[in-house]
């Protein structure tokens, strides 16, 4: 590893400043879970690493007008043991969870994980799956978009080298929504995602509405499954159904094939966690 | 007897452990200390064209840099394995290695230039420009293609990739008893590769006092006493008495730092050449490349049976990977392997051959078991194969073939005889403590949930406790015992159990007991630490070196208190005069013999004991263990749900310690049956699971709570009664685990899955079978 500066502004706007300047030779590091791992063994060693995980303004979980704001910095462990988390999202705790080890959700942060934009990331399908947006914060100006905007390919978003990702917000009509998320690794715990997956929805006069379905580690991208969501979408809640709905879910993925698992391996278990995602939500939500 | 034998004493090395106050390799820090960084192979076969080191060696803080060349005009010796010739079928074939390679790279991971900088990270950068030209050769990594004998050959000029083949048994009368028998069953069984994964990677650090033209090398090593023998003798040429080696904490060894590598010799010799102390040590990432893998075993076996069910003969034609070069322990785990393939079981005729393969990876040589496991796999792989295809009880079967406790001594059709064992009471006991009779109403529970179920058994047997070892006992003035051992405790808890028998054996406190280990200055003679032996052979060493001190003492004790020496007892401590009330306690005789004033020459001078104990065929021991798991038939996820274990390592010293071995043991073992592997690129030759995130530890909550009992039945073969208890969780593990997921899988038609039955091989299986 070769030297590089080491920068650790104070605040968002000495951050955005700093990038303005630096970019695009400067790369952020914010809980170093994945970066640092990184940076030992790349031969593109950055000519300067911004440190932003003691910014104040990307800390804190809130309730906000129009849902909940969770900051970018904001680590896996506060992620599960916030009380607004637990009464609007513990969806999110489990997904929480499932990543890396005590140490790593200690310091990894839910914007890294997002931004870092691995297919297999676990903060993904919850969020997609219960519509969020994300702030980023550039030289002028916030802009909002969709989670699913963020996202380009693996390890590929569309944030521009002078802009930050500062907040995730969960939307109003999300808050509180019946959603479950089911990770599938090679055991229990520190396993990366063959697949994962969340679905979240609403049952009104027994039919599915505003089912949202969200799958990882099988694309790309995290992808939401729109052809499926669309299948049961008004349709009476069906055990067949939501069958078939897991199985057009694979028609939306392109999983890859290598040694960690076979493509069709992978396209099975879309379906079975889509189904499985899919029943557990069911079962969180009031029936009338 | 508080602290005595036989209590579950916590370890005295614990406080030290747990508060971080050990003292390992990399924490030593010396003055003036140099670092080392060795630039690996990133081909699995290729030609050395060039290496250009003139830009690395210009950069600030380089202090030299050594490559094969320079390791071969500095006269060097290489590094080989020892076959065992009473096994060895034809000739062996070696190519000895040095530390570092020249003109060939044979896997991935081969040292090729040791960088010598004032910091680790000057080494690393220095190692990233140096400039190799490498020609790439075509590699043999897949053993199931080697050996078939469809793949490149290793080393050029060999006719095959065979390096040595070990056989025993008889096979002609296999042939006869495969005719006459009413049933044969035959399979090809897969061991799978492994890897250690010691919780503190190797580290070496060496020193070179040109005065005295002195080595001393501390390195995380479990015998340091034949590294020192095999660096001095072969290496550098030097007598032993110019190389200490000091292994100090180790973190974990299990076979893998069971002997001296590579990097051991690159740290003396860089610092001789440099005048530098030399420390190297590992990276996670660099052990999966570096340290010793292990297992990776193909054999084509057959068992015939009679009418009754009754084995009658056994041929197993076995294949080990051994990787590029051949360790200095490569021929351990095919030797143990060949020799324990009738496990428990009466089979009248045997035959093993062993072939021992050169291929394009990582030497493989001991981990936890080297050999048992393998061999045990096979045979309650094939028992279970025999119940199924002969329509027997599992339990049953293995009933009509377990050797009776009657028929003990037993000599097998092998080489080794048995002298105690209750297989058919443990099995028993195992069977009633993992309440199989009402398994069927758990399956059907299960079945409730949409899950499958199985359950399963082995029963198998180890060798242990492997040569001999010496002992010594000495008394300070103050009447302190210090144990110099030539054992090396590596986080087993001798220095627990060793005070538990000194205090035992001479009645002095426990706490007054202190271990000193591995340091060939301090503790002249000594086998280290392996093959689950050193409670039984440095523990029977330790008795005979406290029957030496009673002696000692009551030759003393008869001086002071003016009697025969044949007219003191020796009890708890304390010697007395028979029939008396004359005594002195045995502290006392400690301080006296300290500075004895006006005594007899033949008493000499303080109070110590030699003791040395020649183990003879060691002894075996068994056990069952019964895994019970819920397959998830959707996803091919297996829950182990319960695992049990009867043992019998023969008498029990510390029940807390057993306990922790056979924990880690079963351990270790489900891991390689569910988790664990090691996959190599089928063409390149890259090794694809070279971090955690591939190679899949088995973590606490991916496990039940073991049921462990221990069922001793005391061995003749040592003083103390005890059978090793190193190894035996992960020799029955896997074929356990095994046996249950594919009792799982059997009603849906699955017979056999290959090791580790991960989610996919399962879910894949079942498809397969659909």
């Amino acid at each position: 590893m070769r030297p590089f500066e080491f920068i650790k502004p104070d605040s968002e706007a000495s951050a955005i400043e700093l990038l303005g300047k630096l970019s695009p030779n400067v790369r952020i590091l914010a809980g170093g879970t994945d970066y640092l791992v990184d940076l030992k063994h790349t031969a593109d060693v950055p000519k300067t690493v911004m440190d932003i995980s003691r910014l104040p303004e990307l800390k804190g979980i809130d309730e906000v007008d129009d849902g909940l704001r969770i900051g970018a910095g904001v680590t896996h462990t506060e992620i599960m043991q916030n009380p607004l988390i637990k009464k609007y999202a513990p969806a999110m705790i489990h997904a929480a969870h499932t990543i890396g080890a005590v140490q790593t959700r200690n310091l990894g942060t839910i914007g890294g994980n997002l931004v870092t934009c691995v297919p297999s990331m676990d903060s993904g399908p919850t969020l997609v799956a219960l519509d969020a947006e994300v702030n980023i914060v550039g030289k002028d100006g916030t802009r909002r978009i969709s989670l699913t905007d963020l996202f380009v390919g693996p390890r590929k978003t569309s944030l521009k080298s002078n802009e930050l990702l500062t907040e995730i917000i969960i939307p109003k009509r999300s808050l509180g929504k019946p959603a479950n998320f089911y990770k599938f690794g090679l055991r229990k715990g520190q396993a990366l995602a063959l697949v994962n997956a969340a679905s979240s929805l609403w049952i009104k006069g027994g039919c599915f509405k505003d089912l949202r379905i969200s799958i990882g580690a099988v694309a790309p991208v995290v992808i939401r499954c729109l052809k499926a969501e669309k299948y049961l979408e008004g349709k009476k809640i069906d055990e067949k159904l939501v069958k078939e709905a897991g199985n057009i879910a694979v028609t939306e993925a392109k999983p890859i094939d290598d040694f960690r698992a076979s493509q069709s391996y992978r396209n099975d278990l879309i379906a079975v966690l889509v189904t499985r995602t899919i029943n557990a939500a069911i079962d969180l939500a009031d029936k009338d | 007897m508080k602290n005595g034998v036989g209590q579950p004493v916590t370890r005295k090395e614990d406080p030290k452990f747990l508060m971080g106050r050990g003292r390992y390799v990399d924490d030593i820090d010396l003055p003036d200390l140099a670092y080392g960084f060795v630039l690996r192979s990133i081909h699995a076969n290729a030609k050395i064209r060039s290496i250009n080191t003139s830009e690395a060696k210009a950069l600030p803080g380089v202090i030299g840099i050594l490559t094969g060349d320079d390791y071969v005009s500095d006269g060097l010796g290489v590094i080989h394995a020892e076959i065992n010739p009473n096994l060895l079928k034809g000739e062996a074939i070696q190519y000895p290695h040095a530390a570092l390679v020249r003109e060939y790279v044979k896997c991935v991971g081969a040292p090729v230039a040791f960088v010598v900088a004032e910091t680790q990270s000057i080494a690393k950068d220095a190692a990233e420009i140096i400039e190799i030209d490498y020609e790439i050769l075509e590699s043999a990594t897949d053993l199931s293609k080697v050996r078939s004998g469809n793949t490149p050959i290793v080393w050029e000029g060999m006719k095959s990739n065979v390096s040595f083949t070990y056989g025993m048994g008889d096979a002609e009368k296999v042939a006869a008893a495969f005719s006459d028998s009413a049933h044969i069953v035959k399979s090809t069984v897969v061991n799978n590769r492994i890897t250690t994964n010691a919780m503190e990677p190797r580290c070496s650090i060496g020193i070179f006092e040109p005065g005295e033209e002195k080595f001393t090398l501390y390195s995380s090593n479990q015998r340091p006493n034949n590294a020192r023998q095999a660096i001095a003798n072969e290496i550098f040429e030097i007598s032993e008495a110019q190389l200490r080696v000091i292994s100090p904490d180790v973190g974990g060894g299990f076979g893998m730092k069971g002997s001296f590598y590579g990097e051991d010799v690159l740290v003396l010799w860089a610092a001789r050449k440099y005048s530098r102390p030399i420390k190297w040590n590992s990276e996670r990432s660099e052990s999966f490349v570096t340290d010793s893998h292990a297992r990776d075993v193909i054999s084509d076996c057959e068992m015939s049976f009679d009418a009754d069910g009754k084995v009658t003969g056994l041929r197993v034609h076995a294949d080990y990977n051994i990787g590029a070069y051949v360790a200095p322990g490569g021929s351990i785990s095919p030797m143990w392997f060949t020799l324990l393939l009738s496990g428990v079981y009466r089979i009248p005729a045997v035959e093993v051959v062993t072939r021992c393969h050169f291929t394009n990876t990582i030497s493989t040589a001991p981990y936890r078991g080297a050999g048992r496991p393998e061999s045990a796999f096979i045979l309650e792989r094939l028992m279970d194969m025999a119940s199924n295809q002969l329509n027997i009880d599992p339990i049953e079967i293995r009933r009509k073939n377990l050797i009776t406790s009657d028929e003990m001594p037993y000599q097998t059709a092998l080489m080794f005889s048995y002298d105690s064992g209750e297989f058919i009471e443990i099995m028993d006991e195992a069977v009633k403590e993992a309440n199989w009779s009402e398994f069927e109403e758990r399956k059907k529970e299960s079945e409730s949930k949409g899950k499958l179920r199985g359950i399963g058994l082995a029963c198998y047997l180890e060798g242990a406790a492997p040569f001999n070892e010496r002992m010594e006992i000495r008394f300070d003035s103050g009447g302190t015992v210090t144990v110099v051992a030539g054992t090396h405790s590596h986080g087993q808890g001798h220095e627990t159990i060793y005070s538990q028998m000194v205090s035992d054996f001479l009645g002095v406190p426990y706490e007054s007991v202190h271990l000193v280990q591995g340091d060939t200055d301090k503790v002249p003679m000594g086998r280290g630490t392996v093959g689950s032996r050193s409670i039984t052979v440095g523990g029977s060493a330790l008795r005979l070196a406290s029957d030496e001190v009673i002696e000692k003492g009551k030759k003393i004790a008869g001086h002071l208190l003016e009697v025969s020496p044949e007219d003191i007892e020796f009890n708890n401590g304390t010697f007395s005069v028979a029939g008396t009330d004359k005594s002195i306690d045995i502290t006392e005789i400690a301080k006296r013999s300290h500075t004895p004033v006006m005594w007899p020459g033949e008493l000499g001078m303080g109070l110590e004991g030699v003791g040395v104990f020649q183990s003879g065929p060691g002894n075996f021991p068994n056990g069952c263990q019964i895994a019970e798991v819920e397959v998830d038939a959707e996803t091919g996820k297996v829950t182990l749900e319960n695992m049990v274990i009867v043992g019998d390592v023969g008498t029990v010293i510390n029940p807390l310690l057993l306990g922790g071995q056979i924990h880690g043991g079963l351990t270790q073992g489900i891991g390689q049956a569910l988790f664990e592997d090691v996959v190599y690129e089928k063409n390149g030759g890259q090794l694809l699971s070279a971090s955690f995130q591939d190679y899949t530890m088995p973590r606490a909550d991916d496990l039940p709570f073991y049921d462990i009992t221990s069922h001793p039945v005391p061995t003749k073969q040592n003083p103390l009664g005890v059978k090793g208890a190193g190894e035996t969780g992960t020799v029955g593990a896997p074929p356990a685990v095994l046996n249950a997921v594919i009792n799982a899988l059997q009603s849906k038609g699955v017979t056999d899955i290959e090791m580790p039955a991960t989610p996919e091989k399962i879910w894949l299986a079942l498809r397969k079978a659909a």
